[in-house]
């Protein structure tokens, strides 16, 4: 298991209302943000060995996995959108 | 991705170190594009233990540093005294308070485009708050991310467990309330 020490440790944290409020606020925040930007988003189950060699791409480009495959996904559509 | 339509939140320390004790990077990047943070919440985050991991985040991006100008660092001096007067706080020394207190005036910078911050302390929360800084703390992403059916309730509480077992402030009960609530969330 990781060291890595508690940040804090003697201070208050939130009840479990607060934590639930949280939660509900902040996912009403990003359908709104996901609205306004005409936004859709997917979640996908990626293997771990192709999961493991798209992020060596990514970091070797300074991007996450999520906007590689995102970068990849566009052109794909742009690939097929021409063809058919 | 257009930088308009990127996910970004702050973060303050806390939060951060509870995803790097449970190994849980995942769900973050599953929620966020971004994660900015300032200078002060680096140094806490390496202090705690945390270097390798912060290394790696920045490496792939999905962790920036920003640092604040000097009129900046001014409000957050006065954020950090204000944390420091809460009822909340039993750190009565606004200095303990800074990284806090920076990364609530980081989110409040419009050009970071920040829609929350990542932030656990009461007393910090409360700072927040009052000045309508809108704010999550890590059991609230875990809820969100279960809600989300991208973890489990299981998950949710075998991941708080951890936390708690290395020193963070989770009581008992409310590890069971919150895998309950969730429990019947999902029925």
């Amino acid at each position: 298991m990781k060291k890595i020490t508690s940040h804090e440790p003697e201070e208050e944290l939130m009840s479990v209302n607060e934590a639930f409020e949280d939660a509900r606020a902040s996912e009403a925040r990003w359908r709104v943000f996901d609205t306004e930007h005409g936004l859709k988003r997917v979640f996908i189950e990626l293997p771990l060995p192709l999961y493991n060699r798209l992020e060596r791409i990514a970091r070797q480009q300074h991007r996450s996995v999520p906007i590689l495959i995102e970068r990849v996904i566009e052109d794909l559509a742009v690939t097929f959108g021409n063809v058919t | 991705m257009p930088i308009d339509r990127v996910r970004v939140a702050v973060s303050n320390t806390g939060p951060l170190i509870s995803v790097f004790q449970s190994d849980q990077i995942e769900i973050l990047q599953q929620l966020y594009d971004r994660i900015e943070i300032p200078l002060s919440v680096q140094t806490e985050l390496v202090k705690h233990g945390a270097e390798a991991d912060v290394s790696e985040l920045l490496e792939t991006g999905f962790i920036e540093i920003v640092r604040l100008s000097p009129r900046e660092e001014q409000f957050a001096q006065t954020i950090s005294q204000e944390i420091a007067n809460s009822r909340l706080t039993k750190d009565k020394e606004p200095a303990n308070h800074y990284a806090e207190a920076e990364a609530i005036t980081l989110a409040s910078r419009a050009e970071i485009g920040a829609l929350e911050i990542l932030l656990d302390e009461r007393a910090a929360r409360q700072i927040a708050q009052a000045r309508r800084v809108p704010l999550i703390g890590f059991a609230g992403i875990l809820i969100r991310a279960c809600q989300r059916e991208l973890i489990s309730p299981e998950t949710v509480r075998a991941i708080l467990m951890r936390c708690q077992e290395q020193g963070t402030h989770y009581s008992n009960a409310f590890i069971i309330e919150v895998y309950q609530r969730l429990m019947k969330g999902s029925s």
